[in-house]
């Protein structure tokens, strides 16, 4: 016997449109919840809802066991989450105006500047920089807090220590490149 | 003086929404005094509203430090982020990885399944160099287990993360002891079953919103506790449905041992090619590919009927027979319950001479067991998860039996005497 969203999933691939339109209608609040609960109450949810919904829609044909729509879902939706995850920050877009970045970022950096970059990386013990490299990935504090058993606090603090352990190595770094000061423009 | 116009790029669009409330938690009030803002302050926040990003500017105008350190950051941030790009493994291969023990083959798609294996590969080299992929590894099988949760909340309305909990807990509670199921005595054989027949009718076509499924993975052996304390051990690639509140009806597809508490309603099971009436009982049932269903009894009484049938056309099985429901018919055997139980990876014991209870066990284990001589006529009655060590088994059948149970540190051989 196959449950009643097995069945829609069968007549929505044989291509009845009423079916695969009830099947998408029925398993978007699920989406819209999962969404909801990692990421909050956000419009960014809208966005992943509907991409998850069209990789269901494109992917259904691919769908080899009809009673796995639960599976194939979560898998849609995981790989729209780790997405929003990777696009979510972008520092520089982040604190000022993408389209008119202040001067004093504007200076590319040289091939040795990202050597040395590295080189005050790897002076972080390995707890700081995986905490480093999952900010950047993307995720909260507080998540990277979740992921790391430790509290939120903790976590800041982890990073204010490591900036200030780097601090002297960037500043050795940066002093020879001439940044025009924000005022003087 | 820059101005510095912040302008409505869509990057910024969600900054105007409410922002949940744990964010408001690192968003008070701005960032004021300009001149005392400093990159602690900034590294706090997870996000900057237009009210940050203006305070930030201003201050950097003035505050030739705070320049410096934010540039500093920068540098880092976006060092980081390169390295996330080009040496971290792509999105889905992360969540392939994360996945590759969770989901079927079915669930792949000939492009992924084939990109589930790269993904390995590609996943366990990069978390050499970053050890932070493991934890996000982690992350993704945990938002696996939200998903899990949200999609039964809101589909089948089960709510089973909070109902289905492990067999081993609820019968450790049941039973004052660690255990899965200690060894039951005299099992409610006086409990004899009165065979309601339920009415096929209620297996039929059903509305999706009343309908509540368990299921375990083609990988997956999981026991499922029910509302009235019943257990399902379902074997890989199994379902339980029941229609809209839990009222001991079930259909199955796949195999399942149940162990069912006994009660005043009647249990039923219900397969495509028959129906089996308990109440309370433990019996295993498996669906064949060839349409039949195979009913085996451990303890109690089992009344098994064809779809069409009713209790004068079906069969009373009674412990150590099994049952074979197929459109010929239904045929009944004796059998050896440990042997026609293997599928299940249980190891049943129904009122067994513990002569033979250790014969069995020896084998299993490929371990010498003493026994007593006081003890080989003592018949015993129990079943046990395979995967279980002997250690612990013997401890359990002792403990049962008022005896104790030594392991020569020299030989390895067990002893069990009281």
């Amino acid at each position: 016997m196959s449950s009643p969203l097995t069945s829609l999933v069968e007549r929505a691939k044989k291509g009845d449109e009423g079916a695969l339109s009830a099947l998408l209608t029925k398993i978007e609040p699920a989406l819209r919840s999962f969404f909801i609960a990692r990421i909050g109450r956000r419009i960014d949810v809208d966005d992943l809802v509907q991409n998850t919904l069209l990789r269901v829609h494109r992917g259904l044909p691919d769908l080899k066991d009809n009673a796995r729509l639960k599976a194939f879902a979560m898998k849609g939706a995981l790989y729209e989450l780790q997405d929003f995850y990777r696009g979510r920050y972008t520092p520089k877009e982040a604190l000022f105006d993408a389209h008119e970045p202040p001067d004093v970022l504007s200076n590319d950096a040289d091939p040795e500047d990202k050597m040395d970059v590295e080189q005050a990386l790897s002076s972080l013990s390995p707890k700081a920089r995986e905490i480093i490299e999952l900010r950047e990935y993307g995720y909260k504090y507080e998540e990277i807090a979740e992921m790391v058993g430790s509290t939120e606090a903790a976590i800041k603090m982890q990073v204010k220590r490591a900036f200030e352990k780097m601090k002297d190595t960037l500043s050795t770094l940066l002093v020879w490149i001439s940044v025009p000061l924000l005022f003087s423009r | 003086m820059i101005s510095g116009r912040i302008a409505s790029a869509p990057f910024f669009s969600d900054l105007n929404e409410p922002r949940p409330q744990r964010d408001t938690l690192f968003v008070q009030p701005p960032l004021l005094p300009y001149l005392s803002l400093s990159l602690e302050h900034i590294l706090a926040l997870d996000a900057f509203t237009r009210e940050d990003q203006e305070a930030i500017r201003v201050a950097m105008e003035s505050n030739a430090q705070l320049r410096t350190a934010v540039r500093n950051w920068i540098s880092v941030s976006e060092h980081v982020k390169q390295s996330i790009q080009t040496e971290f493994p792509s999105s889905e291969a992360i969540v392939r990885f994360a996945l590759r023990e969770q989901l079927n083959q079915t669930d792949w798609n000939e492009e992924e399944l084939a990109g589930v294996q790269a993904a390995e590969l590609s996943v366990t080299t990069a978390i050499q160099n970053f050890p932070s992929i493991e934890r996000i590894v982690s992350r993704i099988q945990d938002d696996a287990s939200v998903f899990d949760r949200c999609w039964n909340d809101s589909l089948d309305r089960s709510q089973d993360d909070n109902k289905l909990v492990d067999r081993g807990a609820v019968a450790g509670k049941r039973n004052g002891l660690p255990v899965m199921r200690l060894v039951r005595w005299s099992v409610s054989v006086a409990a004899v079953i009165a065979l309601t027949m339920v009415g096929i009718t209620q297996f039929g076509p059903q509305s999706d919103l009343d309908l509540n499924r368990i299921e375990t993975a083609s990988n997956e052996l999981r026991t499922f506790t029910l509302e009235d304390g019943s257990t399902a051990r379902l074997s890989p690639s199994s379902s339980l449905t029941w229609s809209g509140e839990f009222n001991r009806a079930l259909n199955l597809e796949g195999s399942a041992f149940f162990d069912v508490v006994e009660s005043p309603k009647t249990f039923t099971v219900q397969t495509e090619s028959g129906l089996t009436t308990v109440l309370g009982t433990s019996f295993g049932m498996q669906t064949l590919p060839s349409g039949e269903t195979v009913v085996t009894l451990v303890s109690g009484r089992v009344g098994i009927t064809l779809p069409e049938g009713n209790l004068a056309s079906g069969e009373i099985l009674t412990p150590g027979m099994q049952g074979i429901l197929s459109k010929s018919g239904i045929s009944v055997n004796a059998v050896n319950l440990t042997e026609a139980l293997a599928w299940s990876e249980l190891i049943v014991f129904k009122d067994t001479p513990m002569e033979e209870v250790i014969n069995v066990l020896s084998k299993r284990y490929e371990v010498k067991i003493e026994l007593s001589d006081s003890l080989k006529k003592t018949p015993l009655t129990g079943t046990f998860e395979q995967n279980r060590g002997v250690q612990e088994i013997l401890e359990i059948v002792a403990a049962a039996l008022g005896a104790s149970v030594e392991k020569s540190a020299g030989s390895g051989v067990y002893s069990l005497t009281r």
